[in-house]
């Protein structure tokens, strides 16, 4: 390219070096000038393209930088925004904000049923408005005096930014992107899911968890099928809903092998057929394979069914929602329940003896870092090695050390050949254990220690079942299948129901982050099956029950347990 | 030096290389080097604007404000249940309220994505902004995410709204902020749904001033100055 540039009447040329330059170095500014991937730090982390923290001003006079100034904050990562009691936060994925807005029947009836409305906010949603399109102009508009295209205020909750040119730029490249294509997964017709089942798990609970899936989705397929095949029939308005209609796919991602290989295995599995979410899930020990695949890839995992998740800080949440913290969740309770039972005077060596096992390990490491520092010096730990540990093991692990407080981080055959070894002589032994490493059952505490073995229990206990639960019992005695393992089919079953209420609220805008967003939304709100006592999610948080009991054998009811502790939270 | 004349046609053309030149420097500066006035988050955008103009501007300011507070006064039986505090001390919610001077309340969660950061904002600025007063002021934010908003979390958000020695924040049981938030006519199934409610007390015994809705902090100020003036 050349560029000629004429004197008063005289042609002339431009250096062609000069020229090259200016070439070279336009091509590079607007490469620089429009940096979606500077936009995304300025709308997730409230970072300017310079490093300096975003700066706004909220409701007049409340000054707000950083994160908190950040769009993702209300309009949440997905673009797609939220809504809390009266206060609506609009969408603004690049689709919607950068044309005109019709409002939509089927997003305003979620809007209106979805949640309990205030009354302002109710009438906001029913006096739903148009609006011009945004361009660059008018968006810098918008963000630094709110007033949209159309010349109208935006809500007081909207913070006025003072974007330089710079940033504009970025910042609207990046919202160009935003929600601007349907996440990998979904076709018109189908969404694709999978569950992951490594090797080595065992198989009742896989067929239980498989089993549950496969009448679900028979179920909910039905309906999709019968939906689009009578469109005419529309109760309730169901056909303004049709344009959502997809069928469900599952597809079982069988891992075999060392875990080190499981990420390269899910991700010829993706390649082979890209799913929007994985759900559920069942491997042999640690999650944290799946989970890194996932989080490398953005890709929505609901609830595993693991005693090992990767147990991530919330200020950068994960792609991965797990019922609970796991094992490690269990150690931190104790630790918190043993500073609370066991004063600090009265209580001399602390032992934990564990199988070196990422189980053990977890458990063990995990209640030693909740400790306080001083009885954490106190604690000794005694690994199991020997697949039978021998007497010899149990007089140097335990009895030679004195200890005033005991835990016994292992399964029910060690339980086992420890009581054999408990003298009358150490009633006064304050004994602990993890019931999932028992299997949540009193079966496995040997006589010996009834009466004086505590437990970690992180679901509800025995006897006290959630109304709800009734009612999915009979829909799996109606499927044929309320055999076994109950609680992974509960679970199963509030994965699947959830992830059907999280793709009512979203209709057809197909977003990993959405999706996220409306699990975290809807889960408060849902009918518990009862596994555990409470479930509750918000904004960036990815375990959904938080805390445990401490439980023991019921004295007047042999094979029940009750609690000895109230529901720890650590 | 020969005056360099460009034909209209050509201006636009060498005009974009000239700013692209222009804004390739721009991007080139290392970072934390002031780049030019298009980086100074505090001046305004280049790009022309049309709510500067006058109509536009007198357009604005003919719409109807947007939805205020709604304010009644109101008396609560305050449940005798256990708050515990940012600083892992427990204490009695009556006791948390026990202040012969001002009391200023909220409900809060801190991973919320929409009104409580405003609210909070609110409160942060009130504190700043009302100066030496603030020391017959107390302030208190409770958590209505109790499991999740444990006393460690509490103290990272406080700091992140610059708290003060005179606003406190709790957590507690679920059982036990649920009575504090029944007691207050400020309770909700799903903590997403919960309302931007700010509570003002002027004394002891006295009965509360309930605002529902977001507050700037000039009109929480008003709110505030009103209370104390009667």
């Amino acid at each position: 390219m050349s560029l000629i540039i004429r004197h008063r009447g005289k042609p002339g040329f431009l250096p062609a070096w000069l020229a090259a330059w200016l070439s070279l170095a336009g091509a590079a500014a607007t490469a620089w000038a429009r940096d979606p991937a500077a936009g995304r730090r300025i709308y997730r982390e409230g970072v300017l393209a310079s490093g300096e923290p975003v700066r706004a001003t909220l409701q007049g006079d409340v000054e707000i930088r950083g994160r908190t100034a950040s769009c993702a904050t209300c309009h949440r990562p997905s673009g797609f925004g939220s809504n809390e009691g009266s206060s609506i936060v609009p969408a603004i994925t690049g689709p919607l904000l950068f044309a005109d807005r019709l409002p939509r029947r089927a997003d305003l009836f979620r809007g209106l049923f979805q949640d309990p409305l205030p009354s302002p906010a109710r009438t906001a949603v029913r006096t739903p408005r148009t609006r011009a399109a945004y361009d660059q102009k008018s968006l810098a508009v918008a963000l630094r005096d709110g007033v949209d295209p159309d010349g109208r205020r935006l809500d007081r909750l909207m913070p006025r930014y003072a974007f330089g040119e710079r940033d504009m730029n970025h910042l609207t490249a990046y919202l160009k992107t935003l929600g601007a294509a349907p996440d990998p997964g979904v076709d018109d017709t189908t969404i694709h899911f999978a569950t992951v089942v490594s090797e080595g798990v065992d198989l009742e609970k896989r067929r239980a968890m498989l089993a549950t899936i496969e009448a679900f989705l028979r179920r909910r397929n039905l309906e999709v099928d019968r939906d689009v095949r009578r469109p005419s029939a529309s109760p309730y308005y169901k056909d303004e809903f049709r344009i959502a209609r997809r069928r469900w796919d599952l597809h079982t991602w069988e891992l075999a092998g060392p875990s080190a290989t499981w990420e390269a295995q899910l991700e010829a599995r993706y390649r082979e057929r890209p799913v929007f979410a994985l759900l559920g899930g069942l491997v042999a020990g640690s999650w944290a394979p799946v989970h890194c695949y996932c989080e490398r890839l953005s890709i929505p995992c609901l609830f595993p069914l693991t005693d090992l998740p990767e147990v991530v800080e919330e200020d950068r949440p994960s792609s991965t929602v797990y019922f609970t913290r796991g094992l490690q969740g269990e150690a931190e309770a104790l630790a918190l329940w043993v500073s609370r039972a066991h004063p600090e005077g009265r209580l001399g060596p602390i032992v934990q003896v564990f199988r070196d096992t990422e189980e053990g390990r977890t458990l063990a490491r995990a209640f030693r870092r909740a400790m306080p520092e001083a009885r954490a010096a106190r604690l000794q730990d005694v690994p199991a090695y020997a697949e039978v540990p021998s007497e010899e093991f149990w007089r140097r692990a335990v009895h030679d050390r004195k200890p005033s407080l005991l835990v016994l981080w292992l399964g029910p055959a060690d339980l086992d050949a420890y009581s054999k070894t408990h003298s009358a002589a150490e009633d006064r032994l304050a004994l602990y254990a993890s019931s999932s490493l028992l299997g949540r059952t009193t079966m496995a505490i040997p006589e010996r220690l009834r009466g004086r073995l505590g437990l970690t229990y992180p679901t509800t206990l025995p006897g006290s079942e959630e109304p709800h639960l009734f009612r999915v019992r009979s829909w799996f005695r109606a499927q044929g299948i309320a055999d076994e393992h109950e609680v992974v089919r509960l679970n199963t079953y509030l994965t699947l129901s959830l992830t059907e209420h999280a793709l009512e609220r979203m209709v057809d805008h197909f977003s990993r982050d959405y999706f996220l967003e409306c699990v975290e939304h809807e889960l408060e709100s849902m009918e518990n099956p009862g596994v555990f006592p409470r479930l509750s999610l918000g904004p960036g948080q990815r375990y959904a029950s938080k805390g445990c009991y401490i439980a023991a054998p019921a004295r007047d009811r042999p094979g029940d347990l009750e609690a000895i502790s109230s529901w720890i939270v650590p | 030096m020969p005056v360099l004349v460009i034909p209209t046609a050509r201006r636009s053309v060498l005009a974009g290389c000239a700013w692209a030149a222009i804004a390739a420097v721009v991007a080139t500066t290392p970072p934390g080097r002031a780049a030019g006035a298009g980086d100074d988050p505090k001046a305004p955008p280049k790009a022309p604007c049309c709510a500067d103009c006058e109509a536009c501007k007198a357009a604005a300011e003919r719409l109807p404000a947007a939805a205020r507070y709604a304010r009644t006064a109101a008396s609560y039986k305050v449940p005798n249940v256990k708050l515990l505090g940012a600083d892992g001390r427990e204490t009695s919610f009556p006791a948390a309220l026990d202040h012969d001077g001002p009391v200023l309340l909220q409900f809060i969660f801190t991973t919320c994505a929409a009104i409580c950061p405003a609210m909070t904002g609110t409160f942060s600025s009130f504190q700043e902004k009302l100066g030496d007063e603030m020391k017959h002021v107390r302030m208190i934010s409770i958590s209505i995410d109790p499991e999740h908003d444990r006393p460690e979390r509490l103290r990272v958000f406080a700091q992140r709204f610059d708290a003060g020695p005179r606003w406190a924040f709790y957590t507690g049981r679920v059982e036990d902020l649920a009575a504090v938030r029944k007691a207050f006519d400020a309770d909700s199934a799903n903590k997403m749904w919960h309302r931007p409610l700010t509570f003002l007390r002027p004394r002891r015994g006295a009965s509360w001033i309930r605002c529902d809705g977001l507050m700037s902090a000039a009109e929480l100020i008003a709110e505030y100055r009103r209370m104390v003036q009667k």
